[in-house]
C-alpha cells in the first residue's frame, strides 16, 4: 500500500475544501453574515489538516493500483465530510452528529435534511450547503469514471466509454486528461441550468444553489417545501429536463461531443433509462388521474417530476407523494433502487445493472430448456464477460442484504415498518426523501442521533457502490505483498 | 414431448387423487354428516378423468427427459390444486376462495379465506389438513428425488449428496432415499398424533394439527388458533415438531445411517438454529423493554413466533401484529429466510444464505486478487459453479418477483403498504397470515378477488422454487426442437 500516495491526495483534498470554503465566505462577507467566522475557522482548521497529511505524503512512486485507488476514495470521502461538517458545527446551527449528518448527505449528493428550518439559515450557510452537493458530484465522477477503471478492470464498468488501462506509468496521466475532460461536461451543464432557471423567475442565488442541486442529483433546496415553494411548472420542467440528464453517464456525453448524438442511441443503458422514466411515469399518472387525485395535466406534471427525481436519485419534491395511493408510492420506491445510470452522479443499483440482471436471469430460463447451451449476454453491442456479471449479482445480493440489515438497524429506533424500510432505500441510494417520518415534506431532524448515524453509514456505503467500502473489511487489504 | 407420456402419467395422478378423496367421504359417513355428495362428484371427476388420461398408449423409455419431467412437475401440481378445490366449490364457496384454499394447502401456505371455521363440517376440514399433509409430501418427494434426476435447475444444495456415482447406481439410491424420507415424514406425523392424544387433544384435532404441523402448513381448526388448547405442553410441542420439520430430511437420513456427529457438522442446520436464536432474543428484548410481557413471556413468544415463521408454518400464539414496530420488523425479515434445503419450508432457504455469503466475502477478496480462483464449500461439499449461478439467479428472482408482486397487489382494493408487503412475502414463502388486513386472529376473506388471484400465483411459484413454472414461459417449452 503506498501510503505516501494517500497522503499526497488527502493533503490535497484538504486544501481543495479550503480553497471551497471561499466562496461561501465571499458571499457571507458580502451580505455581513455571523456565518463568516465559522468558515475562517473551518478554513483554518483544513488548512492544518492539510498540512500534516502534506508533510508525509508525495509522489516519487507513482505507482497506482486498485488498492490506492479504493484506499484515496475511502478515506478521501470521511476527511471531506468531516471538514465539511466543520462550518455547521462552528455555526452553531446544528450538533455533530447532525453536522456530519448534513455533510455526509450532502458530499454523497443524498439531499436528506437534519435541519428543521431551512430557510431561516444565513445564506453562505445555504450556498455552502448546496456547494457540497456539488463538490460531491465532481468527486463521484471523477473517482468512478476517471480513477477506478483504469486501475481495477472489472470492478467498475464503463460498457462504452471503457478507457483500458495499459501499464502504470501511463495511468496518471490518461486519468488527468479524462478528469477534465467530464468536469467540462459538468460545468456546461451547471451553467446552462443556472441561466435556465434565472431566466424562469428564480432569483440568482435560487438558481445557482438549485443547479449545483440538479447537476449532482443531490436534491438540497434553499427552500423547506423543496421545488413545490416555487409552484412553477415551467421551473418544474427545468430541472426535471436537467435531471434526466444528470442520471444519465456523463461518460457517453463526452463522447457525444466527439462522435455526435447517435452514441446516445446504441447505448443500451440509457435506452433503458429513458423508457423506463417513461413507463413509470405512465403508470403513475393514470393511477394518480383514475384515483381522483389530480385532473390529467397535473397527475402528468407531477409524475414525470417525481419520477425523473428519484430515479436519478436527486430528490427534489414538487408534491406531497406521502399522500399519493400505495401503488404510485411503491413505484417510487422501486424507481429508488433501480437509480440512474453507470457514470452519472446518480446512486442505487444502476440501469446498466438492472438490465445485466434481468438479461442473466432470462438466459437462465433458457438454459434449464438446453442445460449444455452457453449464452452471451451483451450490452450495447459488446459481450458481458462472466466475471462481471459474477460481480454484478454479488453487488445485487450485498446491497438487498445491507438494505436489510440497515432497515433492520433503523427498526430499533423505534420507527415503524415501512418507515424505516423507506429511508434506508431512500438513503442508501441516495435520493434523500422517504416516506413518513422522513417524508417528502419532512426532514430527517427528528430522528435520534443513533438513527442519524445508521443513516450516514447508509449515505456512503451506497455512494461508495459498498465493495469500495466493504473491501477495507478484508485484511489482505492492509497486508502489504511483494508479489504484486 | 412425449405428450402421451405426460398425459398418462398425469392421469394416474389423477386416480391417485380420487382415492386420496375417499378419505374424507368415508370420514363425513363417520360423524353422520349429510354431505356426501359434496365428496362424491369430485371423486368420481378424478377418477373419471385419470381413467381416461391413463388410456393414452405411450411409449415409456426408460427415463424421462428433462422437457417431460418438468412438464410432470408443474401440471401436476396444477392439476392437483384444480381437483382439490372442487369439495370446496361443492360445498358453496366461490371459485376464486376455493381455489386459494386448495393451493393454499398443497402449498403448504396455510392462509384461510374460510372466516367461519365452525361452521364447516368435520369432513371438510379434515380435507383441508389432508391437503397440507399431501403437499408437504410431495415437497419431499419431487425436491429432493425427481429434481436432482431431471436436473431442472441445477441446484443440489442437499448435503447428503449421491455424488460421484454413475447414473445406473443412483436409481437404487434414489428409491431407498424416497422411501426413508417418507417413512420419517409419516412417522413424525403419526409421533405427533399420539403425543397430543395423551395430551389430552381430541383425537380429532389431534389428526388434524399433525398433519399441518409436520407439512409446516399453519391451517388451524379455530380461530384463535393455538391458543385454543389452552396448553403450554401442546405449544411446546408442536414447536417442537415444527422446528424438526424446518429441518433437512435428508439430513436426519443421513444421520440415522452414519451417526449423530454429522447433526453438528452441517452448517445449514447450525446457521438455521443461530437464526432462530437471534431474532428469539432480538424481539424478546424489545417486547421486554417496550413492557409488553415479562422476561419469560417475551422469550417464550418471541422463540415460537421465529420457529414458526423461518419454518414458513405460519402458527402464532399471540397477535404479534400489535407488538412494537422492531419485532414486527423481524418477522417480515424472517419470513425471506426460510428454513433449510431439503424441508418441507419455504423461503428463499438458509442453505442459499449461506452459500451467498461466503461467495460475496470471496468476491471482496477477489476484488484485490483479480485472477483468484473461488473454491465454495458447505458442510465439507464442493458447491460447483453451476450451483452457484442457479442460487443468484434464484434469489434475483425471489427478490423480483416479490417486488412485482407487491405492486400488483397495491393496486387492488383495501390493500396499504404493510398489507401487500406482508402478503406478498408470506405468499411467497408460503407461510399464511402477515400483517393488518391478514395479520393473526384474521384471515384473508376480505381480501379482494384479484389480491387473492395473484396470492394464489405466488404460492405455487413460491413452491416450485421459481422456475419449475417460469420454465412454461420459453415458448420453446411448447413448440420444441428436434434436438431433443
Amino acid at each position: 500500500m503506498n501510503y505516501r500516495l494517500l497522503y499526497f491526495f488527502l493533503g490535497k483534498l484538504c486544501y481543495t475544501c479550503a480553497a471551497s470554503f471561499c466562496l461561501p465566505l465571499l458571499l457571507g462577507i458580502f451580505l455581513s453574515e455571523d456565518s463568516v467566522y465559522a468558515f475562517l475557522q473551518a478554513i483554518v482548521t483544513s488548512m492544518c489538516l492539510g498540512f500534516v497529511f502534506s508533510r508525509f505524503g508525495n509522489t516519487e512512486d507513482a505507482g497506482i493500483t486498485y488498492r490506492e485507488g479504493v484506499a484515496i476514495a475511502g478515506f478521501g470521502w470521511f476527511v471531506i465530510t468531516f471538514l465539511g461538517s466543520l462550518p455547521y458545527v462552528f455555526a452553531g446551527i446544528l450538533d455533530p452528529v447532525s453536522a456530519f449528518f448534513e455533510s455526509v448527505s450532502g458530499f454523497t449528493t443524498t439531499g436528506a435534511t437534519a435541519i428543521a428550518q431551512i430557510e431561516v439559515l444565513p445564506r453562505s450557510l445555504l450556498l455552502w450547503r448546496s456547494l457540497t452537493h456539488w463538490i460531491g458530484g465532481i468527486g463521484i465522477i471523477v473517482v468512478f469514471i476517471a480513477i477506478l477503471p483504469q486501475v481495477a478492470s472489472g470492478s467498475v464498468h464503463m460498457f462504452n466509454a471503457e478507457v483500458t488501462g495499459p501499464s502504470s506509468e501511463r495511468v496518471l496521466p490518461r486519468i488527468k486528461t479524462t478528469a477534465i475532460a467530464l468536469c467540462k461536461v459538468y460545468l456546461f451543464f451547471t451553467l446552462v441550468e443556472m441561466v435556465m432557471l434565472y431566466f424562469a423567475g428564480m432569483n440568482l442565488f435560487d438558481a445557482v444553489n438549485h443547479s449545483f442541486s440538479t447537476i449532482a442529483t443531490g436534491g438540497f433546496s434553499t427552500y423547506d417545501t423543496s421545488v413545490t415553494h416555487f409552484e412553477s411548472p415551467v421551473i418544474e420542467g427545468i430541472i426535471a429536463f436537467f435531471m434526466i440528464i444528470a442520471g444519465g453517464n456523463f461518460a457517453l456525453y463526452y463522447l457525444v461531443g466527439e462522435k455526435g448524438p447517435q452514441v446516445l442511441w446504441q447505448d443500451t443503458e440509457f435506452k433503458v433509462y429513458i423508457a423506463i422514466i417513461f413507463i413509470v411515469t405512465a403508470a403513475i399518472s393514470l393511477n394518480l388521474y383514475v384515483d381522483g387525485y389530480f385532473n390529467w395535466v397535473d397527475s402528468f406534471r407531477y409524475s414525470v417530476f417525481q419520477v425523473t427525481s428519484i430515479i436519478s436519485t436527486t430528490g427534489f419534491v414538487s408534491n406531497d407523494f406521502d399522500v399519493w395511493p400505495p401503488f404510485s408510492k411503491f413505484c417510487l420506491v422501486l424507481l429508488m433502487f433501480i437509480g440512474g445510470c453507470a457514470g452519472s452522479t446518480a446512486g442505487a443499483i444502476k440501469v446498466s445493472r438492472i438490465v445485466i440482471l434481468t438479461k442473466m436471469a432470462f438466459a437462465h430460463i433458457k438454459r434449464t430448456m438446453h442445460p449444455s447451451m452457453v449464452v452471451d449476454i451483451s450490452i450495447s453491442g459488446k459481450t458481458v464477460p462472466n466475471t462481471v456479471i459474477a460481480g454484478i449479482v454479488r453487488f445485487f445480493f450485498l446491497y438487498v442484504i445491507l438494505f436489510a440489515l440497515l432497515a433492520f438497524l433503523m427498526a430499533m429506533t423505534g420507527l415503524s415498518v415501512i418507515d424505516s424500510i423507506g429511508i434506508i432505500a431512500a438513503t442508501i441510494s441516495s435520493v434523500g426523501p422517504a416516506l413518513g417520518v422522513a417524508g417528502a415534506t419532512c426532514t430527517y431532524a427528528e430522528i435520534n442521533s443513533f438513527g442519524k448515524f445508521v443513516i450516514s453509514i447508509a449515505m456512503l456505503l451506497g455512494r461508495l457502490e459498498l465493495f469500495t467500502l466493504l473491501v477495507l473489511f478484508r485484511p489482505e487489504f492492509w497486508r502489504s505483498t511483494r508479489n504484486w | 414431448m412425449n405428450v402421451k407420456l405426460v398425459m398418462s402419467i398425469l392421469g394416474k395422478v389423477s386416480l391417485a387423487f380420487g382415492i386420496c378423496l375417499m378419505i374424507p367421504f368415508l370420514a363425513a359417513f363417520y360423524f353422520n354428516e349429510k354431505q356426501t355428495v359434496e365428496f362424491l362428484l369430485p371423486i368420481t371427476i378424478s377418477l373419471l378423468l385419470g381413467i381416461f388420461m391413463s388410456r393414452m398408449k405411450a411409449e415409456y423409455k426408460g427415463h424421462l427427459s428433462l422437457r417431460e419431467g418438468l412438464a410432470l412437475v408443474g401440471f401436476s401440481w396444477l392439476l392437483v390444486c384444480l381437483l382439490g378445490a372442487l369439495p370446496y366449490l361443492f360445498f358453496g364457496f366461490d371459485l376464486i376462495s376455493s381455489l386459494f384454499e386448495s393451493i393454499s394447502g398443497f402449498t403448504t401456505t396455510g392462509a384461510t379465506s374460510i372466516n367461519n371455521l365452525d361452521a364447516i363440517p368435520s369432513s371438510l376440514i379434515l380435507w383441508r389438513s389432508l391437503t397440507q399433509w399431501f403437499g408437504g409430501l410431495g415437497i419431499i418427494l419431487i425436491f429432493i428425488t425427481l429434481v436432482p434426476q431431471v436436473g431442472s435447475s441445477g441446484e443440489r444444495l442437499f448435503t447428503a449428496e449421491l455424488h460421484g456415482e454413475s447414473t445406473e447406481r443412483i436409481m437404487p439410491r434414489i428409491k431407498t432415499t424416497v422411501y426413508a424420507i417418507s417413512i420419517a415424514y409419516m412417522a413424525a406425523t403419526f409421533l405427533l398424533m399420539g403425543i397430543l392424544y395423551t395430551l389430552n387433544v381430541t383425537l380429532f384435532e389431534a389428526v388434524n394439527y399433525a398433519m399441518t404441523t409436520v407439512s409446516t402448513g399453519g391451517f388451524c381448526m379455530q380461530k384463535e388458533g393455538l391458543a385454543h388448547f389452552n396448553s403450554t405442553a401442546v405449544e411446546v410441542v408442536i414447536l417442537l415438531f415444527m422446528l424438526f420439520s424446518g429441518g433437512n430430511y435428508v439430513l436426519y437420513y443421513k444421520t440415522y445411517k452414519e451417526g449423530f456427529k454429522d447433526l453438528w457438522q452441517d452448517t445449514e442446520l447450525m446457521a438455521y438454529l443461530s437464526v432462530i436464536l437471534f431474532f428469539t432474543f432480538a424481539m424478546a428484548i424489545n417486547l421486554f423493554y417496550s413492557s409488553y410481557y415479562g422476561l419469560s413471556q417475551s422469550l417464550y413468544y418471541s422463540f415460537f413466533q421465529s420457529v414458526s415463521t423461518i419454518t414458513t408454518t405460519g402458527y402464532y400464539l399471540q397477535n404479534y401484529n400489535e407488538w412494537p414496530e422492531f419485532s414486527r420488523f423481524c418477522i417480515l425479515l424472517m419470513m425471506f429466510v426460510g428454513g433449510c434445503a431439503g424441508s418441507t419450508a419455504g423461503g428463499i432457504k438458509v442453505a442459499r444464505f449461506l452459500i451467498l455469503f461466503k461467495l460475496s466475502w470471496a468476491e471482496l477478496k477477489r476484488t484485490l486478487h483479480p485472477r483468484m480462483v473461488i473454491d465454495i464449500k458447505l458442510s465439507g461439499n464442493h458447491i460447483t459453479p453451476n450451483m452457484i449461478i442457479g442460487i443468484s439467479r434464484f434469489f434475483f428472482f425471489y427478490i423480483a418477483i416479490f417486488v412485482f408482486a407487491t405492486l400488483f397487489l397495491s393496486l387492488t382494493d383495501r390493500l396499504g403498504m404493510l398489507d401487500s408487503i406482508g402478503i406478498a412475502a408470506a405468499c411467497l414463502a408460503n407461510i399464511g397470515p402477515a400483517f393488518d388486513m391478514v395479520a393473526p386472529l384474521s384471515t384473508y376473506a376480505d381480501v379482494s378477488g384479484a389480491a387473492k388471484l395473484i396470492s394464489c400465483v405466488l404460492m405455487l411459484l413460491g413452491r416450485l422454487e421459481i422456475f419449475s413454472l417460469l420454465i412454461f414461459l420459453n415458448p420453446e417449452f411448447w413448440h420444441g426442437s428436434k434436438k431433443w
